[in-house]
């Protein structure tokens, strides 16, 4: 997230001027304006490093050296004992020439809400980049459900008093099968290469993390599950969106990658299909929904009402880009100010004191919270993105002034 | 965002700004409320450049009705449930009229066939094209930067309420 690309004009600028770029930008860096754009840029690393990253080891040979070793080794085991049960692979000789795909141990300790660890977790994934296309993988791409099915199910649903509930399915990718045209080879697991078996790699029949194809290849699996096994139909309009209808009683699956929404006419057409699905995949029932891709929802029954709304992801985003202490405003953007492409910045001084903001990263921001539950900032999104590729500090502005709307409207 | 409370059918609105004067593009956008809150929206720089305010309109309500379309047959496939007519609102009363006969045809041959489709769908009897007065038309916020009290007043019309 923090990694901010230059806009191509900043290197063509100088050069047409014939000078280098690099002195034009030192000359700059005192410079009070310089220093707030690179405080942001720290903030937001500060806030990605901090969350996760100390915890938890990078590679293999670092968690070796780590106190909290044997922990992390159970994990890794606990791994490649699901995975072995899965039936993920079998040692083979690779064929001369063949494509090996490297592998690669990832660890995440994960918290509870205190941030206590409560589990450690290894997770073996392949190195997708070496796959090679037309070869190692074809087509990647999976359906998710819409954000509008998803705000349209779930405005029927509390006006008739359904139920909803959300489970998560544990490992989705590891489900994928791939097709007998997918001939795919893998590095033994680094550090845990079956002995005696040295010079062998890992034949692939399922899906691991990290390949190109496995987000294709578990959505296949899922409509095998839920159409052929448990008798769903697939929606037309929306091919993440399953349902099954017997009289009068109804049940909706709503699916994002590995997170399903059930929303059903009566509990015990979820206990029942979470009993049913449960016999294919693994799950993690997260009981009544609270919680969907950063969206909260708060459901009263009562008055049959439902709330959406994003205000965590709003406070985090804005903490993210160090924007939190701005003065609220009342309006998204200034009626009075038309923004264009003249004001983009025109000389070399101009590009370089907009090198170093995080334009793209904050309009991406600002862009879920539009689509996500926010049509009031629709258009003034709209407007700052037609500027990502070559902005000036006015659109920067109307960026922050955006934010600032969002900070004294996030409880909406 | 809420849904619920005072129950009302699926009902669009369609806007369109007038041309930008960059590049003459129309901003033009729709919003679909559903039982009291916003369920789709958008906000899009029409491809094609217009000549008046009423083929940028005309336009948008092509736009929406496919929108229309779309999750009415999302709504009525998983609720196993026939829709009444929907209404789209629209506030350019010659674009209206555009969708019921040839009218003013000096000024509207040129408009591209498939942006006609419309008046098919509104003869087939599955949507209804409605004026509807600027001041009430909750898409207008998708198209331009209002004052605050429009702001607040198309806000809370598009469900966005705190709990």
């Amino acid at each position: 997230m923090p990694t901010t690309k230059a806009p191509e004009p900043v290197v063509e600028a100088p050069d047409a001027e014939g000078e280098p770029r690099n002195q034009v930008l030192e000359g700059e860096g005192t410079a009070d304006w310089m220093m707030a754009a690179d405080c942001v840029e720290e903030y937001a690393l500060a806030a990605v490093i901090s969350e996760s990253e100390a915890l938890e080891p990078r590679s293999v040979k670092e968690a070796k050296r780590r106190p909290d070793w044997p922990l992390w080794e159970k994990s890794i085991e606990e791994e490649l004992d699901v995975l072995k049960a899965a039936g993920t692979w079998e040692l083979a000789d690779a064929p001369e020439g063949a494509n090996i795909v490297g592998s690669k141990w990832v660890f995440h300790a994960k918290k509870d809400s205190a941030g206590n660890v409560v589990r450690y977790k290894a997770r073996l994934v392949a190195q997708g980049f070496s796959q090679v296309p037309g070869v190692d993988y074809f087509n990647t791409f999976a359906p998710v459900a819409h954000l509008a099915s998803i705000r349209a199910v779930l405005a029927i649903a509390a006006v008739e008093d359904f139920e909803i509930h959300q489970i998560d399915i544990k490992g989705a990718y590891l489900n994928g099968i791939l097709t007998s045209d997918e001939v795919l080879f893998m590095r033994q697991p680094l550090g845990y290469a079956i002995p005696g078996s040295q010079g062998k790699v890992c034949r692939l029949h399922k899906t691991l993390y990290g390949l190109k194809q496995s987000g294709r290849r578990w959505y296949q699996r899922l409509v095998e599950i839920m159409v052929d096994e448990l008798g769903f139909t697939r929606c037309e309009v929306d091919q993440a969106v399953f349902f099954r209808r017997c009289g009068k009683s109804l049940i909706i699956v709503l699916v994002h990658v590995d997170n399903c929404t059930i929303v059903a006419t009566a509990q015990s057409l979820i206990d029942r299909f979470k009993i049913e699905i449960a016999k294919h995949v693994g799950i993690t029932d997260l009981g009544e929904l609270h919680w969907i891709l950063e969206i909260e929802i708060r459901c009263i029954c009562e008055r049959r009402k439902i709330y959406l709304s994003q205000h965590s992801y709003i406070k985090s985003t804005l903490r993210c880009y160090g924007l939190d202490d701005l003065k609220p405003v009342s309006l998204p953007m200034e009626t009075n100010i038309r923004l264009t492409s003249n004001q983009s910045p025109s000389t070399t001084e101009e590009f370089a004191k907009m090198r170093n903001i995080p334009y793209h990263e904050a309009v991406r921001s600002l862009m879920y919270a539009s689509l996500g539950t926010r049509p009031d900032i629709t258009y003034a999104v709209q407007t700052i993105s037609r500027f990502s590729k070559n902005l000036g500090l006015i659109h920067w502005e109307a960026v922050k002034r955006i934010f600032r709307y969002l900070k004294g409207t996030k409880e909406l | 965002m809420s849904y619920g409370g005072d129950g009302k059918e699926l009902t669009g609105y369609a806007d369109a700004d007038g041309n930008m004067p960059e590049d003459r593009h129309t901003i033009s956008g729709y919003a679909f409320l559903l039982h009291g809150g916003a369920v789709s929206w958008t906000t899009k720089r029409q491809e094609i450049i217009s000549l008046s305010t009423m083929e940028s309109e005309y336009v948008a309500a092509t736009y929406t009705a496919k929108e229309a379309l779309w999750l009415r047959s999302l709504i009525s496939q998983i609720f196993d449930t026939t829709l009444t007519l929907t209404m789209l609102f629209s506030d350019n009363q010659s674009a209206i009229a555009l969708t019921k006969d040839h009218q003013y045809h000096t000024r509207t041959k040129h408009i591209d066939i498939r942006f006609h489709f419309i008046r098919w769908i509104i003869e087939n009897g599955t949507l209804q094209l409605i004026y509807c007065p600027t001041d009430n038309m909750v898409a207008d916020t998708l198209m331009k930067a209002l004052p605050s009290p429009k702001v607040k007043h198309f806000a809370a019309e598009l469900g966005l309420v705190s709990v």
